[in-house]
């Protein structure tokens, strides 16, 4: 067994908006790199084939220990991702992680820290923090919640604006607000910190942090059902 | 008017304290970024004398430059991640309070 070559082996999946179809000029390339040797990484962001390749790269202990409790992240690429290099030396492992993936364990600690990431990011801004940079990271504390929230009613959704759609839906939001909240938390995420738009993009900050408050708030008995679920499960 | 010094130091225990505990590691990501950001640019509302604390001090600098570096791997973008973030968390955290430390001189 050549276990040099074992330790350099390495899969690409590709997920996100390019493997679900619906990429637009904004788009990333999201890729998974697996392997125990940065070597994959480095393959996988030096290959010309990707527009702005982003890259997150685990090695199998990590992949391991995120299996164990379902992670979301995992469940995407179950849903969404395809293979684009499997391991040579065992072609099935990556897959068959995917395919026994239990469900998520974390969804209360999750919600707590999303609480917790929006008390900090109001004080910041009320304080001496900067909006631009509050408002970005709370952009994707939004988008990660409605993920969450999505799973935890059956409705499992990714991307930009979809998990905000779907929430939005089950929870009879009026349009206008679930579109605030979907458009804002998308300017936020992409607006390079700094540009002169922020000016404007502040002015409804105080809406939309509202939104992602009661999106939070609304999301405490989805997770409280979920839970019990698992719980009459285990 | 806030003391700029005495603001980012206080950001930086904060990230300290988050680092701690593996149920925090969303937090702290925002919490080091935060801290970050208020070393490159000074805090909001900074008195009109001072200057961000990476203007004083080409070491300040680099080591915000090599935290933010080393960030951007720990914090991967679709995952909390709290197994590596307490494996590397030891090295961040070195480095952070060896910032708060340079700032409090």
């Amino acid at each position: 067994m050549d276990l040099e070559a074992l330790s350099h082996d390495y899969e690409i999946w590709l997920y996100g908006s390019r493997a679900r179809g619906d990429a637009d000029h904004r788009s990333d390339t999201d890729l998974l790199v697996i392997g125990d040797h940065p070597g994959g990484l480095q393959q996988a962001t030096a290959s010309a084939a990707w527009p702005r390749p982003v890259v997150s790269f685990y090695n199998w202990d990590e992949l391991r220990r995120m299996w164990s409790y379902g992670s979301l992240f995992l469940d995407h690429v179950r849903r969404e991702g395809r293979p684009l290099r499997r391991c040579h030396a065992y072609p099935e492992r990556f897959s068959t992680y995917l395919a026994t993936l239990p469900p998520f364990e974390r969804a209360r600690r999750d919600l707590d820290g999303f609480r917790l990431a929006l008390d900090e990011g109001e004080a910041s801004i009320a304080g001496h923090g900067w909006a631009d940079v509050e408002l970005q990271m709370l952009a994707t504390v939004a988008r990660h919640a409605a993920i969450l929230g999505c799973y935890c009613i059956g409705e499992a959704a990714f991307g930009r604006l979809r998990p905000f759609e779907i929430w939005g839906e089950a929870a009879a939001w009026d349009i206008d607000d679930t579109r605030s909240l979907a458009l804002g938390s998308v300017s936020y995420r992409f607006t390079p910190l700094g540009a002169p738009k922020w000016m404007t993009l502040e002015i409804g900050a105080n809406r939309w942090l509202a939104l992602v408050r009661r999106l939070l708030d609304e999301m405490e008995d989805a997770v409280d059902q979920y839970e019990a679920t698992l719980h009459r499960a285990a | 008017m806030i003391n700029t010094r005495r603001h980012c130091i206080e950001l930086l225990r904060a990230v300290e304290a988050a680092g701690e505990d593996p149920a925090l590691s969303y937090q702290a990501r925002n919490r080091l970024r935060r801290a970050l950001i208020a070393l490159e640019r000074g805090p909001r509302g900074m008195r009109a004398a001072d200057r961000p604390p990476v203007d004083e001090s080409a070491e300040l600098r680099s080591r915000v430059q090599s935290l933010m570096q080393r960030a951007q791997h720990l914090c991967q973008p679709s995952e909390a991640l709290d197994a590596r973030w307490r494996h590397d968390w030891s090295e961040v955290q070195a480095e952070v309070a060896a910032l708060a430390r340079l700032l409090a001189t």
